[in-house]
């Protein structure tokens, strides 16, 4: 088993999860854990090369563009509607950065 | 006019020039990037392999930051700046006092964050600071930005090892503005090409395939393979050969130096259009300097020399339909004084020229001539020429 692919598969499916997770049930905690793990995703996607590696990390920076306000706007202003908001964007782009990976690894097979 | 660059430096050398709008659109394209021509290969692998370097470091600090501000939140209630504050000075063990009511689970907690913290923001620092001491990363940004310099090029020689007679071959180009690039690898390479006033240089393996592509093999003119080695000229040859092949770069040739008399047929063989061995032409131009003193002077200062107004100058007719009366005479060489005074055809050198000599396509011609006469000449009928 390739446990690189596990580690980058874990992070990225994690960013999503809890990104949901705090849609559902807006919580310091989960909002917390959430801003962490698609930072490490981003990370992960750093000096990657692949077919779509550029539009990959481009989707990532777009989600933790949105997540990093909404911590803002969750601890500083006390605003959750507003940090709901902004996560729900961060998770579009999480399910658009993981269609993505997907096309990424099916063209890479194919090659 | 035509592109050609082995009449290049007549159209630079010209203040009177016209303005080439065709060139001028080019530039500028190139210049906002509109029609920016393509790179054999994407500078920043090298930067992306920093990144790469640089991926563990960074997971394990955020790692650490999450888990301990999550522990302090959990555990005291601390708020969540409280609790990142309280784990970045934990673990930076800059050792300030407690931002809240701590509890002993926290502690506990606490001593159990600057162990694993410690160790973890330990070993971050000391990938950044490898990274930033080793010169990896800066070297690999000039680098960038020189790739995507000599990508620009076009009909450039690559000139692989820089030595003595490299050197030479690089104030002779200089000397006739030819555009090239030098490829080598040695402690000092950037330092003596700045000495050198090289332009373009990269600072790699000459016989390294992402070398050669970085000096952007599919548009050279040439590769030269001087390096002081005979087993890297092999190498350099047979990867230049490769590359020539995949780019389809099919005007392009490799010279090549042999030191060993033995593999300058070997160097022949693998692809190399011309081979020199040292030896041999030292010999030959020490005969031809005792046998000929006057006739080598002659051609070292026609073509060496910077102190003549003659010049030798090749000429290969491009369309032979240029010059419909098919004759020596047809080319107005005559009224720039110009001499024609051999011509190249395939294997055979003509040197009993005259008015009514014929020429065919793909002729060279050898012209000799003032170089203000061969100016003005070339500037009339450079395209009429490959």
């Amino acid at each position: 088993m390739y446990w690189g692919r596990v580690f980058t598969t874990f992070f990225i499916i994690m960013a999503l999860s809890t990104n949901i997770g705090f849609i559902f049930d807006p919580s310091a905690f989960e909002l917390i854990l959430a801003t962490s793990f698609n930072l490490i995703a981003t990370t992960l996607k750093l000096g990657k090369r692949g077919i779509l590696s550029a539009e990959i990390l481009a989707t990532s920076f777009v989600a933790d563009l949105h997540l990093l306000p909404a911590v803002y706007m969750f601890f500083a202003v006390g605003n959750i509607l507003a940090a709901k908001g902004l996560a729900m964007g961060a998770a579009v782009a999480n399910v658009i950065s993981i269609i993505f990976i997907i096309i990424d690894l099916v063209k890479h097979e194919d090659d | 006019m035509a592109n050609n660059p082995r009449h290049k430096k007549y159209r630079q050398d010209d203040s009177r020039a016209v303005i080439n709008w065709d060139e001028l659109k080019d530039v500028f394209s190139v210049f906002v990037q509109w029609k920016r021509p393509p790179l054999d290969i994407q500078p920043g692998e090298d930067i992306n392999q920093i990144l790469g370097r640089l991926r563990s470091p960074i997971i394990v600090m955020i790692l650490i930051l999450t888990f301990g501000t999550l522990g302090y939140m959990a555990i005291d209630d601390y708020s969540p700046l409280n609790a990142l504050y309280m784990t970045v000075i934990t673990i930076a063990t800059v050792g300030y006092s407690e931002v809240a009511p701590t509890s002993s689970e926290g502690r506990i907690f606490s001593m159990g964050l600057i162990f694993s913290g410690i160790a973890g923001f330990g070993y971050s620092m000391g990938v950044f600071v490898s990274i930033i001491s080793d010169g990896h990363l800066i070297r690999s940004l000039g680098e960038r930005h020189m790739v995507k310099q000599v990508g620009l090029l076009d009909q450039h020689f690559i000139i692989c090892g820089l030595n003595e007679t490299s050197q030479e071959i690089i104030k002779q180009f200089q000397k006739k503005r030819i555009p090239f690039v030098v490829i080598d690898n040695f402690d000092g390479f950037d330092v003596k090409c700045l000495g050198l006033k090289v332009e373009y240089h990269i600072n790699g393996d000459p016989f390294s395939d992402v070398n050669l592509r970085k000096a952007h093999i599919s548009t050279c003119r040439g590769v030269i393979a001087a390096s002081s080695s005979d087993n890297d000229n092999f190498a350099i040859v047979v990867s230049a050969k490769i590359l020539f092949d995949k780019f389809d770069n099919k005007s392009a040739y490799i010279y090549s130096i042999a030191k060993d008399i033995e593999n300058k047929e070997k160097l022949l063989k693998i692809g190399a259009k011309h081979v020199i061995t040292p030896q041999i032409i030292a010999g030959q131009r020490l005969v031809s300097y005792a046998i000929k003193p006057d006739a080598s002077h002659f051609v070292d200062d026609v073509i060496y020399s910077d102190d003549t107004d003659v010049d030798l100058e090749e000429m290969e007719i491009k369309d032979i339909n240029n010059f419909p009366g098919r004759h020596i005479k047809d080319m107005e060489l005559k009224a720039f004084d110009l001499m024609v005074f051999a011509i190249k055809r395939e294997k055979e050198i003509i040197t009993q020229v005259s008015g009514d000599t014929d020429i065919q396509q793909g002729d060279v011609l050898l012209v000799i001539g003032k170089i203000k006469d061969m100016q003005r000449y070339l500037k009339k009928y450079a395209e009429k020429f490959a």
